[in-house]
């Protein structure tokens, strides 16, 4: 068993995101600028296929606290090494709770780099930390 | 964050499993009628009930792996909104003047109607965001140095603000300065009235004599500053 599952296909996520507004960047009157793109560094890997795999990644998110009027948006940055591919995922798509296809590709990837963006606060928010997980399913075909 | 779960295929597991060790329940009913003959049904029994065991327990790994096809991973996203209560009197710097002109000849009255003892060419513009989406801030107002003359009155008028995002606040009736804090608009939320001139509460100041009994003309200007704070 222990033998047959570590074969299984795996997706490793590394890194995390957090966005913060720097209220001395806001005039009086003003607001929080519509959307706001990452600057963290987060890239996945996908690994332990089966040979010539065809995957599939999916992404949703599991909220613990975020306001919903927040929208996310995932894209990736870079193509990722390694000797398979990946198809798509270069525009930003809308996260939601359900899963929505992210990328499919061809065979172990590593260091895809992923660019989040957030848009829809503003000073009608509450004050504070909003939080959600970000999950990446991978289906090997 | 690795979480690795796989309840669809431990619940086909426990189906199977279970299944396959109730297959000798039959051996429980005597019905046969010699001893040898039940011991040889017995072990005949528990070799295919063996068998069967072993069989689903084969098909029920081969299985778990079979729909084993998928694995997850997650982190985090945090975004932070910093609690704040900005705010601007536009034009800035602006110095403000109001005069009530002297009469021409004995007996008349002081000429309050020309315009030049009322200013609104200031508009007061803010932002705030509030930990609590119920609470309300309150921007206050008052004299922070100089004094009004004697006999005389400056009286403050803020509009209800035409722009703006958010839950901005309620304006208060006229009031006059003093050196003391009143409250001006009240009820501010999560808002931004947005920025500069036209945008936000438009403000007039009013220069009135109160009672002409009481003026001293110890100089011809007087500079008073006025000081507006928003807060919880």
């Amino acid at each position: 068993m222990a033998q047959l599952e570590s074969r299984a296909q795996e997706i490793r996520i590394q890194g995390s995101v957090s966005f913060s507004f720097d209220q001395i960047r806001i005039e009086p009157g003003g607001d929080f600028d519509l959307e706001a793109e990452s600057t963290d560094k987060v890239n996945l890997d996908i690994k332990k296929l089966t040979k010539n795999a065809y995957w599939t990644v999916m992404v949703s998110k599991n909220d613990v606290n975020w306001d919903s009027q927040v929208k996310i948006y995932v894209r990736r940055t870079s193509s990722g090494d390694g000797k398979g591919f990946a198809n798509g995922g270069w525009n930003y798509i809308l996260i939601n709770n359900l899963n929505s296809t992210f990328l499919t590709g061809y065979e172990k990837l590593n260091n895809i780099d992923l660019q989040y963006k957030v848009e829809g606060m503003d000073v009608s928010m509450e004050a504070g930390t909003y939080y959600t997980d970000i999950v990446y399913t991978l289906f090997e075909d | 964050m690795k979480k690795l779960t796989y309840p669809q295929q431990m619940n086909y597991w426990k189906l199977k499993f279970g299944w396959g060790i109730s297959r000798p329940q039959p051996l429980n009913i005597k019905l046969t009628g010699g001893y040898s003959k039940l011991r040889g049904i017995l072990q005949i029994n528990n070799l295919i009930s063996f068998g069967i065991t072993i069989t689903f327990i084969l098909v029920s790994v081969l299985k778990l792996n079979a729909q084993h096809n998928w694995d997850d991973d997650d982190h985090q996203l945090s975004l932070t909104i910093p609690e704040m209560s900005l705010l601007s009197i536009v034009p800035a710097n602006e110095v403000i003047k109001l005069e009530i002109t002297l009469p021409e000849r004995a007996g008349d009255e002081f000429n309050q109607t020309d315009g030049n003892n009322i200013n609104s060419n200031t508009w007061i513009n803010y932002s705030s965001t509030l930990k609590n989406k119920n609470g309300q801030k309150k921007l206050m107002v008052q004299v922070t140095s100089g004094s009004i003359p004697n006999g005389m009155a400056i009286e403050l008028t803020a509009e209800e603000t035409k722009t703006g995002k958010g839950r901005c606040g309620k304006p208060s009736t006229t009031i006059r300065l003093s050196d003391k804090q009143q409250t001006l608009i009240s009820n501010i939320g999560g808002a931004s009235t947005g920025k500069g001139k036209n945008y936000g509460h438009r403000l007039t100041y009013k220069l009135i004599l109160v009672d002409i009994n009481k003026l001293e003309f110890k100089e011809p200007d007087t500079f008073i500053t006025v000081t507006y704070t928003i807060s919880d």
